[in-house]
């Protein structure tokens, strides 16, 4: 494992950490969030660190070419349009590792409660989550996690207490992952998402569109 | 926001403020230069991805012919519809066959969904009152029409409107971001989209949507994202019937107003064919998807957070001069005043009613606390939900507790102590709480609801509000930072038309 670069402590302030790269750890404590990473890094959390929204996402990843890391991490208490924990809308590469996502919420411009993916939004790069937790997070769809448009996402392990969106393009596979919910998926006319279900369990099952149905694939 | 969540009086055009347009759109940012090369502006128009009509140029237009709603080239089990063909009432039976009793009788133009087929007849779901029923009709008078809404008081019902012949031309002929006004779908991120992209380039609107005069249909232009700096175009086919209101088949029941200009009306609908129907684009977007989609143009997202107050101005300024559509969205919630309204002795009941600034707002569940100024009692919150309508108040020494979030009632608010754990005096206790609806009544502004940048007025911002009404007041910088919290900005393609 890589040495911290750079270590803040809670209260302080991420952003002139964050912009140079390398490995930020987080020391014990609530970290006010609310991010837009637009340099490469890796942002650990120690025993106890918090990352908390103040407003949009906790944590964004908009550019292209980006290599994101996120450690060990509680990522909490964030609200936006999509993704209210954690948004990649770039093409970067994001992995969440050992984090725990809880609390969050993705409310759409429209009325509805929710957007896609209280937790965790994904429509562009690549994303990867292990060995995490979600929690609590809340949509109208997708409540943990929602992907859509060209991202590629995988999910290997740890476990879900809520829904799972894919939409239009999105590549996902959920490999030995335990989702409480369902999986709910949907094309549109001109394309449809790929799903992989490689073990693990889906307890709320597939509702997968009647009409604009994904392609879903369940590997042995 | 979902205007009808909202109770707003009957929609009307009313749009405020001055409209600002930015000069010639910038090429540069655009997606898929080769891709969208050779889309309109080619001689040779790419095969439609949806099976519908291209866009080659010098068409000849057809005479106009009979103008048949559109009707599936293949029936299948869960499409969603109309039975449209009879002009007054469509009569469903119980048998596949024919005859006997109806099963029930609809207004010509009520939506459905197939159930099964069998040869020439189908089976359908359709609304009638208060409950679903399904029955057989023939198969020819099922039209392809995108899902209509779910209805609020029952998900199982779709809302209850009916599909209605638009009769003429309706494409943009000089769009303006004004001519845009959102109805019952929860897709202002949509329609605040459209106008957004109406008021950097006119063209880039006018040059999505071409009319049919022989077959009475419109195809519509958006782009599909395939990778980075790739995206496609896509047409899709829509007639001229849209979802109205029973009672009076002029008026829109979405995006329009009943003898307005009615082009974001035939946007929504295809968008809505594309994406899978009313219902769904009612979920809910985002305006960074929405403005690529109709742009062809990746959008780029700036969080107000990130400006400081000098710097709004002068952002706005540049992306307006830079020919940018401007979109932004402003935040769920605000938090209250602190207030005192519990009445009551001892430990309880005692029992209050929050005032709020306007008629529309509610409490947002799971944001009610509740404290002793002097510290006796001990502190006490909710723990409701979004849609919640009541909740529980917990907290130490509480023996109940009770909220009702969108009641006006004396006891809004109730709670019970255990014996000598309640506040000295009832007015002891403050409450605050974030509360939705109506976030400045001066300067209208909706709470999770996306507005369509218009232009610098003196040194304040002139937002348009999708709905059509209820439009803003310009704000000032520090407003826009007090209640905006997403901010996308997206370059139209150069114009192909001179709107």
């Amino acid at each position: 494992m890589a040495e911290c670069t750079a270590r803040v402590e809670a209260g302080q302030p991420l952003a002139a950490a964050l912009a140079g790269g390398g490995v930020v750890c987080l020391g014990p404590g609530v970290h006010a969030g609310s991010l837009l990473l637009e340099a490469s890094v890796t942002l650990r959390g120690e025993a106890g660190a918090v990352l908390e929204g103040a407003g949009g996402s906790v944590v964004s990843v908009e550019g292209d070419d980006l290599v994101v890391r996120i450690e060990s991490l509680t990522v909490r208490g964030g609200s936006a349009e999509a993704g209210g924990a954690v948004s990649l809308t770039g093409y970067s590469a994001l992995a969440l590792v050992g984090c725990t996502i809880e609390g969050n919420t993705a409310r759409s411009r429209g009325g509805a409660p929710g957007g896609g993916g209280g937790g965790v939004y994904a429509s562009r790069g690549t994303l990867s989550v292990e060995g995490s937790t979600f929690r609590a997070n809340r949509a109208t769809v997708g409540s943990d996690l929602f992907v859509t448009g060209v991202a590629e996402v995988t999910v290997v392990g740890g476990h879900l207490g809520g829904d799972v969106a894919a939409r239009e393009g999105a590549k996902l596979v959920l490999d030995g992952v335990t989702v409480d919910g369902h999986l709910d998926a949907r094309g549109t006319t001109t394309r449809a998402p790929v799903v992989q279900l490689k073990g693990g369990r889906l307890r709320g099952g597939v509702k997968n569109d009647a009409s604009l149905p994904a392609r879903v694939e369940i590997v042995k | 926001m979902l205007q009808r969540q909202l109770q707003a009086p009957a929609r009307s055009r009313k749009g405020g403020g001055d409209s600002a347009t930015g000069p010639g759109p910038d090429r540069q940012s655009r997606l898929g230069n080769s891709a969208v090369q050779s889309g309109l502006g080619a001689k040779k128009a790419p095969e439609p991805e949806s099976g519908a009509n291209s866009f080659p140029d010098g068409e000849e237009l057809q005479e106009a012919g009979a103008q048949q709603p559109m009707r599936p080239t293949k029936l299948k089990v869960g499409a969603s519809g109309a039975l449209i063909g009879t002009g007054t009432t469509v009569k469903l039976t119980k048998t596949a066959e024919g005859g006997g009793r109806a099963a029930a009788e609809v207004p010509d133009g009520s939506a459905a969904e197939i159930r099964s087929v069998s040869g020439a007849r189908i089976k359908v779901r359709v609304r009638t009152g208060e409950k679903n029923v399904d029955g057989w009709v023939d198969a020819a008078v099922f039209s392809d029409q995108p899902a209509l809404t779910r209805d609020e008081d029952d998900e199982k019902l779709t809302d209850d409107y009916v599909y209605s012949k638009l009769e003429g031309d309706h494409s943009p002929v000089n769009p303006k971001g004004k001519d845009t006004a959102q109805g019952a779908a929860g897709n202002c991120f949509l329609i605040a989209s459209m106008a957004a992209v109406a008021n950097a380039s006119p063209s880039a609107i006018k040059d999505m949507v071409k009319y049919d005069k022989g077959k009475g249909t419109y195809t519509v232009r958006f782009y599909e994202e395939q990778g980075r700096g790739a995206a496609k175009p896509v047409y899709i086919e829509v007639d001229g019937y849209l979802p109205t209101e029973k009672t009076n088949r002029k008026d829109p029941s979405y995006a329009g107003d009943e003898g307005g200009v009615m082009w974001s009306a035939i946007i929504e609908k295809a968008y809505a064919k594309w994406k899978g129907g009313y219902d769904v684009i009612g979920e809910g977007g985002t305006g960074e998807q929405a403005m690529a989609e109709i742009t062809g143009s990746r959008s780029v997202d700036k969080r107000p957070s990130s400006l400081k107050e000098a710097e709004v101005i002068p952002f706005f300024q540049q992306a307006q001069k830079d020919g940018k559509a401007i979109y932004a969205g402003v935040k769920d919630g605000m938090k209250s005043e602190t207030q005192t309204p519990f009445t009551g002795t001892g430990d309880g009941p005692l029992t209050g009613k929050v005032t709020h600034t306007h008629r529309w707002n509610e409490i947002n569940p799971g944001t009610v606390e509740v404290t002793d100024k002097k510290g006796k009692a001990g502190d006490v919150h909710d723990s409701g939900e979004h849609g919640d309508k009541t909740g529980k108040l917990s907290g130490t020494g509480l023996k109940s507790g009770l909220v009702n979030y969108k009641g006006d009632a004396k006891d809004q608010l109730q709670l019970a102590y255990t014996k000598g754990a309640g506040p000295a005096q009832a007015s002891d206790l403050e409450v605050t709480f974030e509360y939705e609806g109506v976030l400045d009544v001066n300067k209208t502004i909706i709470a999770n609801h996306a507005y369509a940048f218009e232009g610098v007025v003196g040194k304040e911002l002139q937002f348009y509000n999708p709905w059509g009404t209820y439009q803003p007041k310009p704000i000032t910088p520090a407003e826009f930072l007090t209640y905006f919290d997403s901010l996308t900005t997206n370059t139209p393609p150069a114009a192909k038309t001179q709107a």
